[in-house]
Formats: C-alpha cells, structure tokens, sequence
C-alpha cells in the first residue's frame, strides 16, 4: 500500500511524459487523473489505517526488500499515523496544484505537470521512507523536479532563484549525507530502528543543517523570498506548503528521536533561531511590499513556530506542530492559489497598485478572508488550536519562548490583515481592471477544498491530533 | 434540556452556513429573515432552558453537556463541551433576547445595502460566537468564542470596506483585541501547567492554586488583560470609539450590548480565579473606575452621535467593572442587562435620526428633531433617563446596586464608590448635552434640507424593537429592588456568590447622592444646551488645553500609534533594509559574482599556449617532488 503511494505519482508522472500527446487537454487530464487515484489511494488508507494499535513508532502497510545486504541498506516503507497526515496534506495539496496547473495551461503541460506528480512521489517517499539512505534518495529526489519547475517555469528572475535555492539545499544535503553515511556504517545497518541512539552531536547537526535549509530555520532562508516569489503559485504553494513539511518532518522522526542527548544541547540555540525566525519573518511580513512576499515571509514565520513546538519534545508541542504542519500547507498552497488569482487579474502582485477588489467579487473576498482569518490564527481555528498547543508545549520547557509566540500572535493579526485590505477593501487599485472577473469555477473547484478542510479541521482538530500518538501519549 | 442549549449554540452557525451557501439564491430581505429567525429559535431556546432551571433545586442547576473531543494532546483533552448554569443561561437570555430585537430592527436599518446578504451572515456569525462564549464549559472553547466574537466585530466594523477609516477602525480593534487574546492565552498556559486541564470543573476546584501566590496573579492578569481589552476599559480602550464606524445595529448589538460586556462575563464566569489575587481582583475595580472618569470626561466634547454613545458605553462597562472587581457579581451583572436594553435602545434610535437625515452623524448639523421624530425623540428621552440612572427607569436600579456595593467594600471601596458618583454626574450631563443638542433648539439649515422621515419614523421593521426596548429599559430595573427583593443577584449567587452586598445605610447614603448628583447633571446640561447658552463655548476658550486634551482622547491613540504600529513598523523597514536584503538576499549573489571574477581571473591561465602549459606543468611537477622529498 505504502509502496503504492510512492509509485502511483511516479508512474503517472512517466506515463504522461512518455505518452506522444496530440491534444493540449490530454497530458493535465491523466495528471489531474493520477492526482485523484493517488488521492483515493489515501483515503482507502486511512480508511484501513489502525489508529487504535499503533504503538509509537510502529508501522503499517510496510515493506521491506534488503538492498545492499553488506551495508544493512534496505527498501524500508511504511506509515505511522503522523506520517499519514502529512501524506494525506501531500497528496490533497499535489492535486489541487496539478488541477491548478492544468487549468492555468502551462507551457509544455506534459513535462510541468508531469514533474508536480514526481515531485509527489518524492516527498510521500521521504515520509514513508524508514532507511536512512532510502531517505536521502527521495529528498534528492525532491530537488530535481523542484529545480527545473523554478528554473523553467518561474518568473523573470528564476535564474537567481534557482541558483540560491540549489546550492543552499545542496549545501545542507551533503551535510546531512556525510551524517547519514557515518550513522549508518557506525551503526552496520541503515534502518531508523537501527541507528541512533548514542550521543553523537555530529550527526545530529549534520541532520539539523539539511533540515534547517530546508524549513527554513532562520538564519538559513536566504533562498526563500526569490524562489516564493519567482515560481508559479502552485510550486510556491507545492514548496512552502508540502516540501518544507518534509524538513519539519526530518526533525521529528529522525533528528529528534534518535539523537536526544545532541537534543538537549542544542535545543536553547535552536529555539533561539526559531523565536528569532518567527518574529523576524512577521515583522518583514508587516512590510513586504507584495502580497507573496506577506506570504513568504509568514510562512517563514510559521516554519519556525513549528520547529519550536518540535523542539519541545512533548506531547503538546509535537501534536501541535504535526497540526500546524498540516494547517500551514493547506493554508499556504491556499494563499498562493489566490495570490496567483489575483496577479493573473492584475498583473502585479504590489499591494500598492492592488485594492478594493472584494467589490463584485464575493468568492474571491470570501476565500481569501477565510483563509486568512485561519492563517492569523483566530481563536477557534484549526491554526489555533495548533499554536495553542505548540505554545503550550513549549511553556513547560520555558515560558519565555511562549511569551514571544504571543507577541508573534499580535504580529501575525497584523501582517494578514493589511494583506487582506490591501488586496480587497479600500479604493479600487491602479493595476485592477474594471472587467477583472471573480474566481472562476476551476479556480473555486481547487481552492475550496482546501479551505472546506481547514474549516473542518476548524471543527475538530482532534481529528488529527486525537489519531496521533507521541510519546506513547 | 441540555438538547434545547446545543440547539440555541447551533442554530445561528446553521443560519450562516445557509446565507453563504444560497448566495444570490436568495433576496437579501430573506438573508435578513433567516439571521433574524435563527437567533430568535436561539432565545426561545433559551427560555426553555431557563423555565427548566427555575425548576431546580439552586444547587443542581449545573449542567455540562460534551459532544466531542475538540483537540487533545497526551492526556490533555478539551472536549466541544457546554456549560448549563444560572450564569450562561442569564447571558444566554440577554444576548439572544436583544440580538433577536436588533437583528430584526438590521432587517429594515440595512434595506437596500447591496451587500446585505453579507451583513446578515456576519450578524448570526456574531451571535453563535456570542453563544459560544457564554455557553463553554471550559476555558479554551470560551476563548474560541472571544476570538470569534472579535472576528465578527472586526468583520462588521470593516463592513463598508471602502471607507478608509472603517477599514483602519476594523484592523485597530481585531490587533488590540488579540492582544487581549495573548494575554488570556498565556493565562491558560499556566493554569494547564498547574492543573492539566482547562475544564471549568477542574480549574475552579479549591485548593488547585495558592491563594495570592504568584501563579494567581498572573493566571488572574492575564485573563483581565483579555477583559479589558474585549470591554475597551482603559488602557485598550481606544478600539470602541473607532469601532463606530460599522453599521448603527452593529454599534448597539456588538459595541453596546453583548461582545464588550463579555470582559466582565469573564470575571464573574473565573471569580474563583480572580478572588485569589484579590490584587487584580481590585485591579479591575480600579480600572473601571478610571474608565468611567475617562470615558465621561472625553464624551463632553464629542460632536458624533454614535460616539457619544460609545463613550458613554466604555462609562457603564466601566461600573460593571467596579461591581464584578469587588466581588459584587450579582450587581455587575444586573448592570450588564439593564445596560443592554437602555443601550441598545440608545444605538437604535440614534441609527433612526441618522437614516432620517441621510447618514449623517454629525450633532453639529442636528438640532430641533423633537418635532419631526416625535417617537424616536420619546424612546431617546426613556435611554437617557435609564442611562443617567433616573427612578424608575432600568438604569437607577441596577447602577445604584453596583455603587452601593461598592460603598460597602472598606476604602477601596470608598474611592471607586467616589470615581462611579461623578462619573454619575458626567453621565446625566453628557447624555443630556446629546439629547437637547440632537433634538431641541432650531432645526439647522442641513437638517431642514436633509430630513425625510418615513412611516413610524424609520419603518416598521425598525420601530418595533425600539419600541420593545423602551418598555424593557423603563421596567427592566425592577428585576431587583432594594429592600424587597434581588433578582439577578439571587439567580447568581450559586455560580458567583457576591462578597459585597448593599446595607441600610451606606444603601441610602449612596442612592440619595448619586441620584442628586444625575439630576444636577442633567439641570446643568439643560442650562448650557437646552437653550442657548454662551458657558460652554466661553470654558472651551478659556481652557483650550484641557478642550485638546479631551478632544485628543487623553492622546492614547497616538501613543500607542508610536509605541506599536510605528515600531513594528519601523522594526520591518529596518530589518528588511539593513539585514535581510544585504545579509541574506545579496549575499549568495555576492558570493557567485566572487566566484565569477576568480575564476574570470584563473580562466586566463588556459591561454592555449604550449610553453606556458609545459611551464606549469614542470613547476608542478617540481613543487611535488620538492615536497615529497622533504616528508621523506
């Protein structure tokens, strides 16, 4: 089943590359097609998902073939139920940006699309992946297709993008294999049951570097703004929403768990990196000139909140942060859906040109206010309750850094809400055209479910946090 | 029973669900119908409920009610719970009742608005977080609620977004409340780090915090800072005054009648928390009463209709304070009920003068409408009087509770019993100066030009719970008589027992000063407004300072523009200026473009001939066997 998720999107992804397509509409509809089996895949997963059994750690649906027997490398996959969300976030977010794609009609829609589905693939692969070496494979895996999508299909400056973006996640994966090689050959085997364990700093910073590029963790997000800016909506979204899900990810099965006496060394400065992340991402969010760089740099802020909730390695504060992790892609795929809805109608993306498009367009006001008010964390939303408990988690290690997760809460009503008028109230921007349409039904038919699960989650976070068990909780 | 609070919880959300979904489906008279008929479902719901306590013994009327988990983490659990008790159903029936009477006067004040599906929708939004709020059973869904309410407020503020000023009003009040929101979460970090739960049933338990120890200051400090902020008491006030920009219906349900009494819902609701830190117990008490001097000061020189009545809000809320900071529940609350009906009643015959001079809300231009809106003039007359606490109107019963409670609470006691007897002069000569402003004297040149009254003077649909409202301002005070029998305060008592309660004398003492003290208020405004009278203009000449000063509002907004918005603002700049462009985003950049120049610089090397090849090749060559010798 696991084995399925991983192949499903990458088998797709070969099928419409190879298939000699005669129509435009051909290659986005097996894609999209692809997207939804892989969707349905995952529902009948959890469906058969044994949430009541799982001991922590404990996999389902696995596999294991020995690769390199003298090594102890092995093709390990399996689920455990938190991995299963950020599965579950993975492959909802891929079919809406595929959908999204499709819709859009990008150039070379075989090749475009055809990578988002691979790009899948990658990432279920580094959710599912329980060998350290399978691990490393898929996260380079994850690189490739994110490298030719900014550099291929991004904006006039994807050049510089994808330069940055190469060589920091470069600089952090080499790191991370170094780390990987001596744990595994310390270790003679290569299996996430098997290594770990000791007290080796070394390994865990050279774990921590690959994730903390990835995240990012401040001071390491030099990447970002220009690849969140330069890509197409639906890769930002893909990028900020999903991939960096996966480097949060990496600390919390691999970096956290098994290397816990380098953790209590280095959780201070790592928390101070995060508080420093958080509130600095919010305070260039205030004043980001454009509406995806509010976003970018509040994802950067909310990347780091969650690290902290990780890092306090409680229940709380990692239920919150699995939580979160799933909110903030949901929301941030959303966000970026409906900031490329607004640069397709206006041509720019400067909130100073932009204003009072809420007037004659209700669902493109309606969705962005949703997903918004969810994004700030108001009370009563899922993104709440997963602040909440992060905050919470880490008061029991130290109250100051919940003290500033409450001022970032201030900081965050205030970057989303002057996104929000700046984009829809006020006087009608410069750059908005009288005739620009409200969202179309494709554009609605991708977007709404994201926020239809936000409000659900909104409903009953328990959903997934009451599914999930940390610390044998 | 429990099924009819789930039903009144429910039926609002159904109600926003149903707008959003029928869209243009629907005429915005319906959307109006649906608001309206949900929240009325809601206070039959209520009273139900209601019927049902009255027939228990008064130590069994807590009732909780769990439907699901609503998140958990470990072992920490919060359940989507409510709380049946004499407390949320008293709250249950004032919001309910008056938003019911509001929502159906919204359904003629917003005739015609092209956006009034919207409105509608985020009015029955405004009363399910409402409900919410009051009907939690445990800290974090009550917090859900505040949060929600704040949502609608902000979402209602910032209804005709393409006024600048709403839109800054909008945003001014959602970021001070989650300020509030901040503090109150932290209140609860450390209330589960001492008690694992936030279950009303657990975190009230005797015993669970020392008493006046640390953790009870600060569990109590932060849930006030949320308090203060929710009900705009000094110093978050400056939200409410701006808040005014919604439309009028918002102004009485939100901003006068429900959301901003929740602060002091919240005390009476954690009272067990609050009486151990009597500190920040009294520390409520005080704050109220600064806001009562503050707000009556500043209502002196306001020119707006409805911000007079707003300030006039921030006055009362402020007495609420003063009763449920010294302990005196029953009388705070009883204040807090009164005050929504003679409130709400004020906003809604407010909103009938504006819609009859075509939106405008200046005083200046008013003048002379006694004749032209007879019965707007009498419903204004019947709020006046409840508001300036005049027998036996709602007001004087329930504003002397609360101060002859506080005459009776020692020196503290004393002080604030001081701040609510002038802030009950302030009180009648403000709200006076309003009445004979807006509706004696000679009709202005504007007014002549602009009025045009409809039938019942503003439509059926507005006049009728003007009407309601007017009667219930006029009796709704003999709920709890002094002497003969306590209402409110017996109905409380079980969930919030009052430490402070009114005796003989102090009673008497109280009644006969803060009563003499409103008619003299109200003689003095009749002397400097009621006809024309050069006093008022010549003080303003004669103290220009002090008129700035209140005209300023105490320079609170610009102190707080410079001591938050600036500095994250200029905080954003700078960062964005001085490190993340050179530091992060050029770095690389910098870094290739190094790169490029060294190796423009080492590419020379290739130069293509053989003797320089050979050359390097010889050096090299050289160089290693030089070393290779010397390891050896």
């Amino acid at each position: 089943m696991t084995t399925a998720l991983i192949l499903v999107p990458i088998g797709g992804a070969l099928w419409v590359w190879i298939t000699p397509w005669r129509t435009a509409r051909g290659p986005g509809g097996l894609a999209l097609l692809v997207a939804l089996a892989e969707l349905a895949l995952w529902v009948g997963t959890t469906a058969n998902f044994d949430f009541s059994s799982s001991r922590p750690g404990g996999l389902q649906f696995d596999t294991k073939v020995v690769w390199f027997k003298d090594l102890g490398v092995s093709y390990n996959v399996g689920l455990q139920d938190f991995t299963l969300w950020l599965v579950g976030l993975t492959v909802l977010a891929t079919a809406a940006a595929v959908g999204y794609g499709f819709w859009v009609g990008r150039d070379r829609p075989a090749a475009y699309l055809g990578l988002l589905l691979f790009l899948e693939g990658a990432v279920v692969g580094v959710f599912t992946a329980h060998d350290l070496l399978l691990f490393y494979v898929f996260w380079e895996a994850m690189l490739i297709p994110l490298y030719v999508l900014i550099g291929v299909w991004g904006g006039p400056g994807r050049l510089g993008a994808t330069v940055k973006f190469v060589v920091y996640t470069m600089a952090g994966s080499l790191l991370m294999l170094v780390a990987i090689i001596a744990a595994g050959l310390s270790a003679g085997s290569f299996a996430f049951a098997d290594v770990g364990g000791h007290q080796s700093v070394w390994i865990f910073l050279g774990f921590t570097a690959a994730f903390a590029v990835k995240a990012p963790l401040w001071p390491f997000h030099g990447w970002l703004p220009d690849a969140y800016r330069e890509s197409t909506p639906e890769v930002a979204g893909l990028l900020s929403g999903v991939v960096s899900k996966a480097a949060a990810y990496g600390f919390l099965a691999i970096a956290l768990p098994l290397y816990p006496g380098a953790l209590d060394d280095w959780r201070v400065p790592i928390l101070v990196l995060a508080s420093i992340g958080l509130v600095y991402g919010s305070l260039l969010a205030f004043r980001a000139p454009d509406v995806r760089g509010v976003i970018a740099y509040s994802s950067l802020a909310q990347m780091n909140l969650i690290v902290i909730g990780l890092f306090a390695t409680n229940a709380s504060g990692n239920d919150g942060a699995l939580l979160q992790m799933v909110n903030h892609g949901l929301i941030s795929l959303a966000l970026f859906l409906l900031a490329g809805a607004v640069e397709r109608r206006t041509a720019t993306g400067q909130l100073a040109l932009l204003g009072g498009m809420a007037r004659g367009r209700p669902v493109l006001a309606t969705l962005l206010i949703t997903t918004g008010v969810i994004a700030l964390a108001v009370p009563g939303s899922t993104a709440f309750a997963g602040e909440f408990l992060i905050l919470n988690g880490i008061f029991t290690v130290g109250w100051g850094w919940a003290v500033v997760g409450a001022v970032a809460i201030v900081l965050a009503a205030m970057y989303i809400l002057r996104l929000v008028s700046a984009v829809l109230h006020l006087d009608v921007g410069s750059a908005v055209p009288e005739a620009a349409l409200d969202l179309r039904p494709a554009e609605i038919g991708v977007i709404v479910p994201l926020v239809a699960v936000l409000l659900f989650l909104s409903f009953w976070p328990a959903a997934i946090t009451d599914h999930t068990r940390f610390f044998g909780g | 029973m429990i099924n009819a609070a789930w039903i009144a919880l429910f039926s609002p959300a159904a109600a926003v669900v149903l707008i959003a979904l029928l869209g243009m489906r629907i005429r915005r008279f319906t959307a109006g119908l649906i608001a309206a008929g949900a929240t009325l479902v809601s206070f039959v719901c209520s009273v139900i409920v209601f019927v049902t306590l009255l027939g228990e013994h008064p130590e069994e009327r807590t009732h909780y009610s769990t439907l699901w988990t609503w998140l958990s983490a470990g072992s920490f659990k919060v359940g989507a719970q409510i709380l049946v008790d004499p407390l949320s159903v008293f709250m249950m029936l004032v919001v309910s009742g008056v938003g019911f009477l509001i929502l159906a006067y919204a359904v003629g004040y917003m005739h015609g608005d092209e956006q009034e599906r919207r409105y509608h929708a985020y009015k029955a939004l405004f009363v399910f977080s409402m409900l919410l709020l009051v009907q939690s059973g445990n800290l974090l869904l009550l917090l859900a609620g505040w949060g929600m309410v704040g949502l609608s407020s902000y979402l209602l503020i910032n209804f005709w977004h393409f006024r600048a000023t709403a839109v800054a009003a909008g945003k001014k009040a959602f970021i001070m409340n989650a300020f509030g929101d901040a503090t109150f979460v932290l209140a609860l970090f450390l209330l589960i780090q001492r008690t694992g739960s936030v279950d009303f049933r657990v975190v009230f338990k005797d015993g669970v915090l020392p008493h006046g120890g640390t953790i009870a200051v600060l569990v109590a400090l932060g849930l006030l800072g949320g308090a203060v902020a929710k009900s705009a008491q000094v110093p978050l006030q400056t939200w409410l005054p701006d808040a005014m920009e919604g439309p009028t219906p918002v102004s009485a349900l939100i901003h006068a009648a429900t959301m901003v009494t929740a602060g002091v819902y919240l005390i009476a609701r954690t009272n067990v928390l609050f009486e151990l830190a009597p500190v920040i117990q009294h520390l409520a008490g005080v704050l109220g009463a600064i806001t009562i001097l503050l707000a009556g000061l500043i209502a002196l020189v306001q020119t707006d209709i409805k911000r007079v009545i707003a300030y006039s809000t921030m006055s009362q809320i402020g007495y609420m304070f003063v009763g449920v900071g010294l302990g005196a529940y029953g009388a705070g609350l009883f204040h807090l009920m009164t005050h929504a009906f003679f409130k709400a009643l004020l906003f809604m015959a407010a909103g009938i003068v504006i819609h009859a001079l075509s939106d405008e809300q200046d005083i200046r231009r008013m003048g002379g409408l006694a004749r032209a809106l007879p019965r707007t003039y009498q419903a204004f007359i019947v709020g006046a009087l409840a508001l300036a606490a005049i027998p036996p109107f709602a007001g004087f019963f329930s504003k002397d509770a609360v101060l002859a409670s506080a005459a009776n609470a020692g020196t503290l006691g004393w002080i604030l019993w001081g701040a609510g007897a002038v802030g009950a002069f302030l009180t009648a000569l403000y709200t006076f100066r309003l009445l004979f402003i807006v509706f004696w004297g000679e009709m202005t040149p504007f007014a002549r030009e602009h009025l045009h009254v409809r039938r019942f003077e503003g439509g059926l649909a507005m006049a009728w719970p003007v009407a309601v409202l007017a009667v219930l301002s006029t009796i709704g005070g003999f709920l709890q008589v002094p002497g003969a029998w306590a209402g409110v305060t017996d109905w409380i008592d079980p969930v919030a027992q009052s430490i402070e309660e009114a005796s003989g004398t102090t009673f008497a003492f109280s009644l006969i000063v803060t009563l003499a003290l409103s008619v003299t208020g109200i003689l003095l405004a009749w002397r400097f407004w009621g006809r024309l009278s050069p006093v008022p203009e010549r003080t303003r000449r004669r103290y220009p300072w002090a008129a700035r000063t209140l005209e300023q509002k105490f320079y609170f907004d610009q102190a707080y523009d410079l001591v938050f918005y600036e500095s994250s603002s200029r905080a954003g700049v700078l960062l964005t200026q001085y490190v993340e462009e050179p530091v992060f985003l050029r770095s690389l950049r910098d870094l290739g473009l190094g790169v490029r120049f060294a190796a423009g610089r080492l590419s020379t090397v290739q130069s293509g001939s053989v003797r320089a090849y050979a050359l390097a090749l010889g050096a090299g060559a050289a160089v290693i066997v030089l070393v290779f010798l010397l390891v050896s």
